[in-house]
C-alpha cells in the first residue's frame, strides 16, 4: 500500500510544482509571491490532517491501551510536524514580500508556532521514553489538537495580519476556478505523500516491536 | 521570483531531508532484522 502512494505522491507533487510555478495565473496585487500558496495551503491541509489522525489514534489509545493505536498516533505526529514545519517556513518567506516582514506575533501565527512546540515536546518525549512514554505523548496530542480550531477561527475572529481562510469558509472558496483547481490538486499531492510517508514510519514501528520482541525472548 | 523559489527549495529540501532520515532508519531496522529467509532454523544451534 504504501508502495502505490509512494508512486502517486513522486508522480503528483512535481506536477503540482509545475502547475504552481509555471501554469498558475499571477495574483493581482501580490504578483509572483502569491504563487506560495500552492504550497503553504496544502502543507496546513496535511497536518492538519495528521494531528487529526494523532488525536483520533491517541484518544483510542488511551481508551483501549492498544499498542496499534500508538503506532499510528506517533507515526503521524512525526509526518504531521514535517508538514508543519513546511508551513512555518513557507509562511514567513510569503510574509516578508507582501507584509514587508518575516514575522509577526498576530494570533493566528502565534497559535501556530505553538502548535509545532507542543508536538516538538511530543517527539521529544517519544525519542527519550519510547513506546513506555505512550501514554504521555497521547495526553499531548489531545491538548496539542485543541490548539487547530484556535488557529483556525483566530483570523476569523480576531484583526490578524494574516488574512482569512479564502478556501475554507462558510460562503464558499473565494478563488477563481483558474487557481482553485491547482490548489486543489496540490492539497490531494501533498494528502497522498502524507499517506505514503505515514505508512512508511508505520511498518518502521512495526518492524522495531518485533526487534523488541526477539529482544526479550532471546 | 526569489522568495517564490526559495520556498518551493526550502519544502522540497524538507520532502527530502525526511525521506532520507526515513530511508536511512529503515536501513538501521533492516540490518538489526533479518528477514525470516535469512534466518537459521529456530535462531539458536542444536546441541546433538
Amino acid at each position: 500500500m504504501s508502495t502505490i502512494f509512494l508512486w502517486l505522491s513522486a508522480v503528483a507533487v512535481p506536477i503540482g510544482v509545475f502547475l504552481g510555478l509555471v501554469v498558475a495565473p499571477v495574483e493581482a496585487f501580490q504578483g509572483e509571491p502569491y504563487r506560495i500558496l500552492y504550497i503553504h495551503v496544502p502543507s496546513v491541509v496535511a497536518s492538519y490532517v495528521a494531528f487529526t489522525v494523532t488525536f483520533v489514534a491517541s484518544v483510542l489509545y488511551l481508551w483501549k491501551r492498544e499498542r496499534r493505536f500508538d503506532r499510528v498516533a506517533s507515526a503521524s505526529a512525526e509526518v504531521g510536524m514535517l508538514f508543519l514545519t513546511m508551513v512555518l517556513v513557507t509562511g514567513p518567506i510569503w510574509g516578508k514580500p507582501v507584509w514587508g516582514t518575516w514575522w509577526t506575533w498576530d494570533a493566528r501565527l502565534t497559535t501556530a508556532l505553538i502548535l509545532w512546540f507542543i508536538f516538538a515536546a511530543y517527539l521529544m518525549v517519544r525519542a527519550w521514553a519510547g513506546p513506555q512514554g505512550a501514554r504521555a505523548t497521547a495526553v499531548i496530542a489531545v491538548l496539542g489538537f485543541l490548539d487547530i480550531p484556535l488557529i483556525h477561527w483566530s483570523a476569523v475572529m480576531l484583526r490578524t495580519l494574516h488574512p482569512r481562510p479564502a478556501v475554507f469558509r462558510t460562503e464558499g472558496p473565494a478563488l477563481p476556478a483558474s487557481m482553485l483547481i491547482i490548489l486543489v490538486f496540490n492539497m490531494v499531492a501533498f494528502l497522498l505523500t502524507y499517506l505514503a510517508l505515514l505508512s512508511l514510519r508505520m511498518r518502521q514501528e512495526q518492524m522495531r516491536d518485533r526487534l523488541q520482541e526477539r529482544m526479550a525472548s532471546s | 521570483m526569489t522568495y517564490v523559489a526559495a520556498a518551493y527549495l526550502a519544502v522540497m529540501l524538507l520532502f527530502a531531508a525526511y525521506a532520507w532520515s526515513l530511508w536511512a532508519r529503515h536501513r538501521e531496522l533492516r540490518a538489526l532484522l533479518p528477514s525470516h529467509q535469512d534466518e537459521p532454523t529456530g535462531g539458536a544451534r542444536r546441541t546433538p
